[in-house]
């Protein structure tokens, strides 16, 4: 424990006193960033309000939804307006209630089929890129896991999705099954290069040298540098996932609507049962739920990837924005800023190559 | 030095070689997904002849692995198999690549030819309105659904701007004979003008559509590449030669950019492909994509499993393909690879 | 007395940094007389490089923002020609020699792509009317140029390079180039030769990753003297350098300064080079400058602590015995700078004075040679220092 414990310091981490401070400083850093990017802002505060929104449809849908989920009204085919913000549809549903009730139910199913992909593809990306020396067991098997991984990623995922869909039949389940079966695979290819890069680090060798376990060196050092562009692909995936979820529904391959409320199905029983032409207000409410709710994740994720990123960082840190420069707690000496360090220009620290 | 046509050819041919397993474990793999589960013949095809049902029947109750076998066997003797009412799937693949084709490479002329410039623009104003702007295009785009913004444009724009929305021409079959099957080309070979103007713009907004929903790869990345050569060395001595600042960054930075934006080709061969399924179906494009839309059962079809099968391999090889062709793009822009 | 080539006033340069603000250069003033080599020498850090980069305008603004002051050049103040305008004044007006040469030189183009085109600029400049000669030997006003316009097809450099030995491509490269294409190679490769470069036919087709640090470096000192401009600054041209090559070039570059005979800004830390060949030394501290003359006076008698230092903590080549002599304390943290004199923490004749803002302004010495300033105070007590 003695040498694991002196090794485990390398990096700079904070001590277990510390962390509540660290939380403190890390939310603020994060609020700084928020703040300085107006986009990223933007997506979280929908994202927030998408979130808080399917827990109230889950718990007390009365409060958002002024109609039942399968309460027919007695207007029929009727065009947006104060009582129906979205219209009606031929049954007499609401179709602003309907795209509310979706709403939980898409974001279920894209947070379940992100994550089990993260977490799956995550672990065989740490296997594959942590114990990969040739000629050992683990090598193999690591060499097995990218090759099928190769395979995996020919395939465009909608299309293999589709053809899963097809196989298994409507449903919930069988939707989450068609696409979490292509998606791991971008996981893994994510976290092992992710894990080569870091693992070649001069403290994870000085750990390996001082005898820490490979197990803890995965769980300490490995997963704690990895974690950071996982969860920005994992933000930016979730909308990429529910593009596709509803892609399938759209085809009529997904749960079955008006039973069950799903965007994609909706668009694609309105549309095929050629009501778009007539009424075309009955797109509207889930084609702009979806627009929304992916635009919302995609700007919060791919301004956090930005924010994340060193290249960019620095661009951000020159327009006065980048709060993640200055943010170190107040006690620690002030490092010296970038021209202090070389009296170049901030940009010729830039790599040889290209 | 490693970089003469003939270590190309070594380079190219290599390449070829390695996909030869890939292509089989694609095949392998799009086979054992689509047969996952037991098909119960009478309840997909309840309208099915008996003759059809026992057909069917034979074809589904062996083991999944020779049931593959024979199917890869007939599949390399040219027989892809047939839908359960007996139409052949590799004619009508065969038919159906050169319009995907057309249609793909298209959106992929509009990627390069807008999203590139955008992605210089909003690397030259990182962090400043330009680059927010150039950011809101290409994720509305890319938070666009296909069918969404398939549907939106070929009910709602296409009456508006005056363009047609349904297939390659305005009568199918055109007047003149069709050699390559790419609406356009075959317009021009029979110098028609008229029909040159008819395809293109039937192509138009497809190819729009596609482009605008992909885009964002395209942009993304010449927009981070662009960050990380700016800041160099050699752009600031193009600086001090006196040249322009749309020189320096258009063709010094740009065509280092480029050499790390062409491996995204994959990727974007990958969107264009899977977006066809929508697009082509939505605007009556009689590509494989729309093929691919009917296999799998789109719109309440009872499927084709054969033909599903078919057009995933072909769908995966395109992007293997485009894979191999960005690997060879690097190295040919990149002047420090070298051929082996 | 003539107008100087360059002439700087009061020039501030700050880099904003997140919340704070770096001032790289402060209030530096010099100026550099037409004809002659001006060397500039300072520790890392002193904001030399901050201030060669600053004069052609090649400082990402933001980052870095002019505080104030005037950069005058040809009579034309660059610190207010418009961004889009530095064009015309940098490659012909001024030119400039980088650091780095294994990155200065573009890895996608031929060597001869990349030096026709500093070729092709001068030619275009000078075939326009007016040209960029004046019969009475008065400065040009490059700012009065139209705005650049480079005439290179962007086709001929977007054919990938190394498919063949392509003609076709060096074809239309010349063609752009405004010249036959034996007249502009004739020019490259005189270039080549000017620069010592032993085989230029060769090397004419080559990549730059195929070429070692030294050769890159000549290539880059001959596509900036091509445009034969009226101010070249060299920025540190062999720090990058391995020890023997760095040789090789300072002599390269020695001898160029003889030949070529035009005015230099020498940025260097190695005080053995900026002796051979300079006429004017300024020694920068913190971001000031804090001592300016003649280098010969500066060399044997300094009138400023930190330059007496500097010099006396500077290795000869062929000192071998006793320790290395270094500067004690430490350069101070830009973004807090101490104040008054900059050097005060570090000073042995330090007074309570030196502590108050604004610090020693660089002014004339008395008793010594007429340009000769420095930035302190006691100027007078300099050599008396230990």
């Amino acid at each position: 424990m003695a040498t694991s414990g002196a090794v485990a310091n390398f990096p700079p981490r904070a001590s277990a006193g510390q962390s509540a401070r660290q939380v403190y400083v890390g939310l603020r850093t994060f609020y700084r960033v928020l703040k300085a990017n107006p986009l990223t802002f933007v997506g979280f505060v929908v994202v927030a309000i998408l979130c808080i929104a399917a827990l109230l449809m889950v718990v007390a849908p009365h409060v958002l939804a002024p109609y039942g989920p399968d309460q027919i009204t007695t207007a029929y085919n009727q065009g947006p307006s104060g009582a129906h913000p979205f219209g009606t549809d031929g049954l007499g549903l609401d179709i602003y209630s309907e795209t509310l009730y979706a709403l939980p139910l898409d974001l279920e199913i894209a947070f379940a089929i992100a994550g089990a992909a993260m977490i799956g593809g995550g672990v065989l990306g740490l296997i594959a890129g942590y114990w990969d020396r040739p000629g050992s067991a683990s090598g193999a098997l690591s060499v097995v896991i990218m090759r099928i991984t190769d395979i995996f990623l020919a395939f465009p995922s909608l299309i293999l999705a589709l053809a899963i869909a097809v196989s298994l039949g409507r449903g919930v389940w069988q939707l989450i099954v068609a696409i979490l079966l292509t998606w791991w695979p971008y996981y893994v290819r994510l976290v092992r290069g992710e894990t080569l890069a870091v693992k070649h680090l001069p403290y994870v060798s000085a750990a390996r040298a001082a005898g820490v376990t490979d197990g803890r060196i995965v769980l300490r050092h490995i997963l704690r540098n990895v974690l950071e562009p996982v969860v920005v692909y994992f933000t930016l995936d979730i909308g990429t996932v529910l593009v596709t979820l509803s892609t399938i529904g759209f085809v009529g391959l997904g749960v079955a609507y008006p039973s069950t409320a799903e965007w994609g199905s909706m668009i694609s029983y309105y549309q095929g049962s050629g009501l778009i032409t007539a009424y075309p207000w009955t797109v509207l409410g889930p084609g702009l739920a979806i627009f929304v709710t992916v635009l919302a994740f995609s700007l919060l994720g791919d301004g956090l990837r930005d924010i994340l990123d060193p290249r960019s960082r620095r661009v951000l840190g020159g327009t006065g924005t980048g709060a993640i420069t200055v943010a170190t707690p107040p006690e620690a000496p002030l490092p010296p800023p970038a021209p202090a360090e070389s009296e170049d220009l901030p940009g010729s620290e830039a790599p040889t190559a290209v | 030095m490693g970089r003469s046509p003939s270590d190309l050819a070594v380079f190219i041919g290599k390449r070829l070689l390695q996909l030869v397993p890939v292509v089989f474990g694609i095949m392998i793999l799009a086979f054992v997904f689509t047969h996952i589960s037991t098909v119960n013949c009478s309840v997909w095809f309840p309208h099915a002849s008996a003759d059809t049902l026992s057909h069917c029947e034979a074809q589904f109750s062996q083991p999944i692995l020779s049931q593959f076998w024979t199917y890869f066997v007939n599949f390399l003797g040219g027989n892809w198999g047939a839908s359960v009412t007996g139409v052949a799937v590799y004619p009508a693949i065969a038919t159906g690549v050169p319009a995907t084709l057309e249609l793909v490479f298209a959106s992929l002329f509009l990627m390069i030819v807008i999203g590139i410039p955008l992605g210089v623009i909003a690397a030259q104003s990182a962090g400043r309105w330009g680059d927010h702007l150039v950011r809101i295009f290409y994720l509305t785009g890319w938070a666009t659904p296909t069918y969404l913004g398939a549907v939106i444009a070929a009910i709602f724009l296409a009456p508006y701007l005056g363009l047609p929305s349904h297939g390659e021409y305005t009568s199918s079959p055109p007047p003149f004979p069709q050699y390559t099957h790419f609406s356009v080309i075959d317009a021009m070979i029979a110098l028609n003008p008229h029909w040159t103007v008819d395809a293109f713009a039937h192509l138009l907004l497809p190819a729009s559509v596609l482009a605008f929903i992909n885009m964002g790869i395209a942009t993304r990345m010449t927009r981070s590449s662009m960050l990380e050569v700016i800041p160099l060395d050699f752009v600031k001595s193009a600086r001090m030669k006196g040249l322009s600042e749309f020189w320096v960054m258009y063709k010094h930075a740009l065509r280092n950019a480029l050499i790390t934006t062409t491996t995204v080709l994959g990727v974007t061969a990958g969107g264009l492909l899977a977006g066809t399924v929508v697009i082509e179906e939505v605007f009556g494009w009689p590509g494989i994509g729309a093929y691919a839309y009917t296999s799998i059962g789109g719109g309440g079809a009872p499927p084709n499993f054969d033909g599903a099968v078919a057009v995933v391999v072909v769908f995966a090889v395109g992007v293997v393909i485009a894979n191999l062709v960005a690997d060879i793009l690097y190295g040919v822009l990149d002047p420090r690879v070298e051929w082996r | 007395m003539t107008t100087p080539a360059l002439s700087i006033d009061g020039l501030s340069i700050d880099y904003v940094v997140g919340a704070g603000r770096f001032h790289a250069v402060s209030d530096v003033s010099l100026d550099v007389e037409s004809g002659h080599v001006v060397g500039i020498v300072g520790e890392t850090g002193c904001g030399k490089s901050t201030l060669a980069q600053a004069i052609p305008r090649l400082l990402p603004e933001p980052p870095a923002t002019i505080g104030g002051g005037r950069i005058l050049f040809q009579g034309v103040d660059l610190v207010k020609v418009p961004r889009w305008k530095m064009p015309t004044i940098r490659g012909t007006g001024i030119s400039m020699i980088f650091q780095e040469p294994l990155n200065s030189l573009n890895p996608a183009f031929r060597i001869y792509d990349q030096v026709a085109e500093a070729v092709h600029v001068r030619r275009a400049r000078e075939s326009r009317p007016g040209g960029l000669v004046r019969a009475d030997g008065a400065p040009f006003d490059y700012s009065k140029l139209p705005a650049p316009r480079a005439g290179d097809t962007i086709a001929g450099h977007f054919i990938p390079g190394g498919v063949a030995q392509d003609a076709v491509h060096r074809r239309q490269v010349e063609r752009a180039a405004g010249g036959t294409p034996s007249e502009v190679r004739e020019v490259v490769l005189d270039y080549l030769k000017l620069v010592r470069i032993n085989d230029p036919e060769t090397i004419l087709d080559l990549y730059p990753h195929e070429l070692s640090g030294g050769m890159r470096q000549r290539i880059m000192i001959a596509m900036a003297l091509c445009e034969k401009p009226s101010l070249l600054i060299a920025d540190e041209p062999t720090s990058a350098l391995d020890v023997t090559i760095q040789a090789q070039v300072l002599t390269l570059m020695k001898e160029l300064i003889r030949e070529v005979n035009t005015t230099i800004l020498f940025i260097s830390h190695d005080l053995g080079v900026i002796a051979e060949t300079a006429d004017e030394l300024g020694v920068m501290y913190a971001g000031k400058l804090v001592e300016f003359g003649p280098v010969a006076e500066v060399f044997a008698s300094p009138r400023h602590p930190y330059t007496k230092a500097l010099l006396k903590a500077a290795p000869t080549r062929y000192k071998t015995d006793g320790p290395l002599l270094s500067i004690a304390g430490s350069v101070p943290n830009l973004s807090r700078p101490p104040p008054g004199c900059r050097f005060h923490p570090r000073c042995p004749i330090a007074r309570p004075q030196c502590t108050v803002e604004p610090g020693p302004p660089l002014a004339p010495v008395a008793g010594a040679a007429p340009n000769h300033k420095s930035a302190c105070y006691f100027p007078e007590e300099v050599p008396g220092i230990p």
